[in-house]
C-alpha cells in the first residue's frame, strides 16, 4: 500500500488538531468553567485610589486618532497620573499634534525617539526613562478608554498584590466585515478567558495595551526588548520567568475599545507579526528558565499553538482528499470525521460566545451575525494558516521588519475619517 | 457601597532577574500528598464503598457462571465482541446494524485485556466476567451519584443494596448483554452532570458518558430528558448556556459518528444489495412486533413483566409507589424521572424486550432510597421540634431508631430476597447447556454443518469446527453471505440445536414440528426441522436444550407418523 507514509502523516496531523481543538476550546471558555470562576472576571470594586501612573502612548503617523485618545486619557477619575505621547523624530503631523496636547494640559509630555530604524518597543523604552509615577500603562494611539480603568487597576494592584495588571481590551465594530466579526470574538476570548487561565498557570503573553507594571520592575528588568516583533508577549514571558505575579480583569464596562484593522490585508499582517514574534520568543529560549517542566511545556506549547494549528489546518483537508482516492481502509476513513466533529464543537461554543459577548455588551443579537460567524469559520481558518505560515517564511529569511498596522478609528461612535490611511 | 479592605500600597518589589528557581517537590510525591488528602476527606464513604463493592461483587460472582443459563443474546454479543478481537469484523455475520458497535468492542477490548476465553468454562462467561466488572463500576458510581444528589450515606448505602442485592437485579446484571454497559455509562453521565461546582467540564463529560452508551445500546438515548433535567438542575444561570452548549456538541457528535460511518460505508439509507442503518431503525422503531400491553394477561409483555415480579416482589412496587413523590423532591427529581421515562415508555405497548429492567433499576433503588431519605429528613426535624415529651426521647436514640428500621428492613425484604438469592448462588441452571455443548463436541465431526442457538458459536468453533460449519439459526435465509452447499441447503444440515426460547421464537409446535410461518418465511430452517428428529435434550423446562439430527431421507414431513430410524451418517 503506497499510502501508508500519508496515512501516518493525517493520522498525526488529525492527532494535533484534535489536541489543539481541545486545548483552545478549553481555554476559551476557562472563565465559564464553574460560576465561581466566573465572579473571577471583572476587576475587583474600587477603593480610594493610592498608586499613581505613566502612561505610555507611543504614536507613529497617527495625527488622525492621537487627539481623541489622549483627551479620553486624561478625562480619567484617576487622580494621578502622566500621559508621555512617543513620537518619531521623521514624523512631524503627529509631532504636531502631540505638543498642541502637552500645551493644553500640563499632564501631557512628549518624548521625541530619534532611534533608527524605529519600533514600539524602542518608543517605549525610550519613555521608560522618564516615566515619574509608580505604575506604567501602555495604550495605543487609538485606543478608547474608559474613563475608570485607573481607579479599578488601581484597587486590582493593592487587592491582588499584583506586579503586573493585564486590562481587557475589546475590538468593537465587530459588524464592519466577515473577518472582524472573527476578530472580535477573538480577542473577547482571549481577553476575557484564556489571559487569565495563562495568569493563573504562571506563565502569562501579555497584551500590548491596557497592561500595566510596576514602574520599579519594568526598569528592573530593563524595559521592553527592542528586537521582538511580539514585545508584549515577550515582556511576559520575562516577567513569568522572574515570578510576577500577573492578574488579568476583564470587565465589559471597563475594555479599552479598539478596531479590527480595515483591510484583510492589514489583518493578515498584523497577525503574521504576531505569529513571527512568538516564534522569535520560541527561539530566543528565555522560556526554558520557567521554575517547573510543566510551565515550560505549556510555554513551548502555547508560542507553537499558531503554527500547530496552521500544520494541522492544512494537512487535514490535504491527507483527506488524498486518503479518500487511495481507498485507505475503514478505521483511517472514519478519522477524516474527526477534524469536522472538532470544527463543529469550536463552531457552536464561538456561537454561544457571540451571544454571551452580546449579551455583556447590551448588544442585540442578531442571527446573520451567528450565519456570518459560520460561513467564516474556514476562511478565517485559512488566513490565520496563512499568517503561520508567512511568518515562518519571513523568519527564515531573516526579514524582521515592523509591519504596523494602520487605523481609521471604526470604533469610534464619531463619523469616521475617510482616507486617512498613510 | 461595598466594604473593601485592600493593601494600602504595594509591597516592595521582591523579584530579581534571576527569577524564582522555586524547586516544587518531584511530581511522585506531590501526586502523594494530594491522593492522601483526597482519601483522608472521605474515608468514611470510601469505606462504604469498598464494603458495597465487596459484598455486591460476591453476591454477584459466587454462581454467576451457571445463573442464569447461558442463553442466546449473550452469545450474540460476545459472538460479535469475539470477531472484533479476531477477525477485526464487527461481528461473525455481516453486520447489520442491529445496535451501536461499541457495546462489544468494550467486550472485546476486555476479554482481549484479560484473556478471558482461556480462563472460563465457556465462551459467554468471559463476558460475564465483564458484566461483573461493569456491576462494580456501577455500584461506585451509583454511592457517588447518591452522594452528589445530597442524599445521606446510610440512604446512599440503602439505593446501592438495592441495586446490588435485588435478585431482580443480580439475575440479569450478571447476563452477557449490552444493558449491563450502558449502566455504568449512563451512571457516570448523571454523576458527571452533577456536578457540585456546576462545571462546564462536567457537563462535557457527561455528554461523552451518555454518548458511549448511545453507542453501546441506543435505547440508552430515552435517558437523555432525565440527564438534561439534572444538568439542567446542577448548572447556573450564569454559565449554564456554555454547559449546555458542551454537553450538547460532546453528545451530538459523539453519536453522530455512528451515522457517519454508515455513511462512509454507504450504508446509511436504504439501498438494494446492502445492510443499512435506515431499515435497521425502522425495523426497531415500527417492524418488530408488538408485545401488547401490560395489563393484558395474555399478551408477552404482561408475561415480562411478571417474570420480573416473580423474581423480586418488591423493588419494582416500592420504585413504583416512590415515583411520584421522588418527582417532587428536588434531590430525586431526574432520577425519578428517568425511572418513570421508562415505565412509560413500557405502557406504549411496542416490543418489551426481557432485559429492558435492567437499565431502569439503579434508578428505581435510587429513587425509593432517596424518597427514604427525604422522609427520616422530615419525621427527624418534626422529632426534634416536638413539645411530646415521648417523642422527645426518640431524639436521643437516633443510632437506635436507625439500627430498628435497618433490621425491620432486612428482616421484611432480606426474608423475600434469601431464596432466590440462595438459588442464584448455588442452582447450576446452566448445566444442560454445558452438556449439550460436550455432547455435540463429542458427537459431531469438524465437516459437518451445525445449525445451533448463538451460545455455542464460539465454543463449537474454539473447539474446531470451521467457523463457516457452525451456523447461527437466525442467519438462515437472511445473511447472504450465509449458505450451505448443495442444491437443498438444509439437507446440508446435520444436527440443529435450540433452546426452550429458540423454540419459541421459531414457532415449534407441539408436535414437534415448525409451524407455517417458519416453514414459508424461513424455508430452509423450516425444511431442516421438519425433517429431523429430536435425538437428545438437556436441561429442564426453561433451560432446557434439544439437539435434532437433520435426516434428508425422512419421508415428506406431511406423512410423518411412522419415523424410520435411518443408520447415522455424516452429511458431507
Amino acid at each position: 500500500m503506497t499510502a501508508v507514509p500519508l496515512m501516518v502523516v493525517f493520522g498525526l496531523a488529525t492527532v494535533a488538531m484534535l489536541i489543539v481543538a481541545v486545548t483552545s476550546l478549553a481555554w476559551m471558555v476557562d472563565s465559564w468553567r464553574t460560576p465561581h470562576a466566573l465572579g473571577q472576571m471583572p476587576f475587583p470594586e474600587p477603593d480610594d485610589p493610592r498608586l499613581s501612573f505613566s502612561l505610555l502612548v507611543p504614536a507613529r503617523h497617527e495625527e488622525v486618532v492621537l487627539g481623541d485618545t489622549v483627551r479620553r486619557l486624561l478625562s480619567q477619575s484617576h487622580p494621578d497620573f502622566e500621559v508621555i505621547v512617543i513620537v518619531g523624530d521623521d514624523d512631524e503631523g503627529t509631532a504636531a499634534v502631540a505638543r498642541e496636547l502637552s500645551w493644553e494640559d500640563p499632564r501631557v509630555r512628549v518624548v521625541v525617539d530619534d532611534s533608527v530604524p524605529k519600533n514600539k518597543p524602542k518608543a517605549l523604552n525610550r519613555a521608560l526613562a522618564h516615566c515619574t509615577k509608580r505604575i506604567v500603562g501602555v495604550f495605543d494611539a487609538e485606543d478608547e478608554v474608559a474613563p475608570d480603568l485607573l481607579r479599578h487597576v488601581d484597587a486590582c494592584f493593592r487587592a491582588q498584590r499584583a506586579h503586573v495588571v493585564q486590562g481587557g481590551v475589546q475590538l468593537m465594530n465587530y459588524r464592519s466585515s466577515w473577518w472582524s466579526l472573527r476578530n472580535t470574538l477573538e480577542y473577547f476570548f482571549w481577553f476575557s478567558s484564556r489571559l487569565h487561565f495563562h495568569a493563573r498557570n504562571g506563565f502569562i503573553p501579555l497584551g500590548g495595551n491596557t497592561v500595566f507594571v510596576r514602574t520599579d520592575l519594568l526598569q528592573l528588568v530593563e524595559g521592553w526588548d527592542t528586537e521582538c516583533l511580539a514585545e508584549d508577549c515577550e515582556l511576559g514571558i520575562r516577567l513569568s520567568v522572574a515570578g510576577a505575579k500577573v492578574a488579568v480583569a476583564y470587565s465589559p464596562a471597563l475594555a479599552t475599545r479598539e478596531e479590527t484593522p480595515p483591510t484583510l490585508a492589514g489583518l493578515l499582517k498584523q497577525r503574521t507579526r504576531w505569529n513571527q514574534g512568538y516564534l522569535q520568543v520560541l527561539k530566543r529560549g528565555e522560556w526554558r528558565r520557567l521554575p517547573t517542566r510543566g510551565k515550560r511545556m505549556m510555554a513551548r506549547y502555547l508560542l507553537a499553538m499558531p503554527f500547530m494549528q496552521a500544520f494541522s489546518g492544512l494537512m487535514v483537508p490535504v491527507s483527506l482528499v488524498t486518503i479518500l482516492l487511495f481507498r485507505a481502509p475503514m478505521p483511517f476513513v472514519l478519522l477524516t470525521y474527526v477534524p469536522m466533529a472538532a470544527t463543529l464543537a469550536t463552531l457552536s461554543i464561538e456561537a454561544i460566545g457571540l451571544a454571551e459577548f452580546n449579551r455583556m455588551f447590551g448588544l442585540r443579537v442578531r442571527i446573520r451575525d451567528y450565519l456570518k460567524l459560520v460561513a467564516g469559520a474556514i476562511p478565517y481558518q485559512l488566513l490565520l494558516a496563512t499568517a503561520a505560515l508567512r511568518a515562518s517564511a519571513r523568519e527564515m529569511r531573516g526579514e524582521r521588519g515592523w509591519e504596523k498596522t494602520e487605523h481609521v478609528g471604526a470604533h469610534r461612535d464619531e463619523p469616521v475619517l475617510e482616507g486617512s490611511m498613510p | 457601597m461595598t466594604v473593601v479592605a485592600y493593601d494600602l500600597d504595594l509591597e516592595p518589589l521582591d523579584l530579581d532577574l534571576a527569577g524564582r528557581p522555586e524547586q516544587p517537590p518531584p511530581l511522585r510525591r506531590r501526586a502523594a500528598t494530594r491522593i492522601v488528602a483526597w482519601i483522608r476527606t472521605r474515608w468514611i464513604d470510601l469505606s462504604v464503598v469498598t464494603v458495597l463493592v465487596v459484598v455486591g461483587g460476591v453476591v454477584h460472582a459466587a454462581g454467576m457462571d451457571n445463573s442464569p443459563a447461558r442463553f442466546d443474546d449473550e452469545g450474540t454479543y460476545t459472538a460479535y465482541a469475539w470477531a472484533v478481537q479476531n477477525w477485526h469484523r464487527l461481528g461473525h455475520y455481516t453486520y447489520w446494524y442491529a445496535h451501536p458497535p461499541l457495546g462489544w468492542i468494550q467486550i472485546a477490548a476486555w476479554n482481549w485485556l484479560t484473556d478471558a476465553y482461556d480462563h472460563t468454562p465457556y465462551a459467554i462467561a468471559a463476558t460475564r466476567g465483564f458484566m461483573l466488572f461493569c456491576k462494580i463500576v456501577s455500584i461506585v458510581l451509583l454511592y457517588a451519584l447518591a452522594r452528589r444528589l445530597r442524599m445521606s450515606r446510610v440512604a446512599a448505602t440503602l439505593g446501592v443494596a438495592i441495586f446490588a442485592l435485588s435478585p431482580l437485579s443480580v439475575y440479569f446484571t450478571r447476563a452477557a448483554l449490552l444493558d449491563n454497559i450502558v449502566t455504568p455509562w449512563l451512571l457516570a453521565a448523571f454523576f458527571f452532570v452533577a456536578s457540585p461546582r456546576s462545571s462546564v467540564r462536567g457537563a462535557a463529560a457527561g455528554g461523552f458518558c451518555l454518548a458511549m452508551a448511545v453507542l453501546t445500546k441506543e435505547t440508552a438515548l430515552l435517558y437523555l430528558p432525565a440527564v438534561l433535567m439534572a444538568l439542567w438542575q446542577h448548572t447556573d444561570r450564569r454559565t449554564r448556556r456554555f454547559s449546555l452548549a458542551f454537553f450538547g456538541a460532546v453528545f451530538v457528535l459523539l453519536c453522530a459518528g455512528y451515522p457517519v460511518f454508515a455513511l462512509l460505508k454507504n450504508e446509511l439509507l436504504i439501498g438494494p444489495g446492502h445492510v443499512s442503518l435506515e431499515w435497521a431503525v425502522r425495523w426497531q422503531l415500527f417492524g418488530r412486533t408488538g408485545s401488547g400491553s401490560i395489563f393484558d394477561a395474555k399478551s408477552t409483555a404482561h408475561a415480562v413483566v411478571r417474570s420480573w415480579l416473580d423474581q423480586d416482589a418488591w423493588l419494582p412496587r416500592l420504585a413504583l409507589v416512590t415515583a411520584v413523590p421522588g418527582m417532587l423532591i428536588r434531590r430525586t427529581r431526574a432520577v425519578a424521572f428517568a425511572f418513570v421515562f421508562q415505565v412509560l415508555q413500557m405502557l406504549r405497548g411496542g416490543y418489551l424486550p426481557y432485559p429492558y429492567v435492567i437499565a431502569i433499576i439503579p434508578f428505581a433503588a435510587l429513587t425509593i432510597a432517596g424518597c427514604a431519605d427525604w422522609l427520616w429528613d422530615l419525621a427527624w426535624n418534626r422529632l426534634r421540634r416536638s413539645d411530646n415529651r415521648w417523642l422527645r426521647l426518640g431524639v436521643h436514640g437516633k443510632q437506635a431508631i436507625v439500627a430498628a428500621l435497618a433490621v425491620t428492613l432486612v428482616g421484611l425484604v432480606g426474608h423475600a430476597w434469601r431464596y432466590p438469592l440462595r438459588d442464584l448462588r448455588t442452582n447450576d441452571r446452566d448445566a444442560g447447556k454445558a452438556e449439550a455443548l460436550a455432547w455435540l463436541r463429542s458427537h459431531t465431526t469438524d465437516n459437518q454443518y451445525l445449525v445451533v442457538d448463538d451460545s455455542f458459536w464460539i465454543d463449537l468453533v474454539r473447539s474446531g469446527h470451521p467457523s463457516d460449519h457452525v451456523i447461527w439459526f437466525t442467519k438462515l435465509d437472511v445473511d447472504k453471505d450465509v449458505r450451505i452447499p448443495g442444491v437443498h441447503q438444509w439437507a446440508g444440515i446435520s444436527y440443529l440445536v435450540l433452546d426452550h426460547q429458540d423454540d419459541l421464537s421459531v414457532h415449534i409446535q407441539a408436535d414437534g414440528r415448525p409451524s407455517k410461518d417458519t416453514l414459508t418465511q424461513f424455508p430452509t430452517l423450516g425444511k431442516a426441522l421438519a425433517h429431523s428428529r429430536v435425538v437428545t435434550t438437556f436441561g429442564n423446562g426453561l433451560d432446557s436444550v434439544t439437539i435434532r439430527r437433520v435426516d434428508p431421507t425422512m419421508p415428506d414431513p406431511a406423512a410423518r407418523k411412522a419415523p424410520t430410524k435411518p443408520a447415522k451418517k455424516a452429511v458431507p
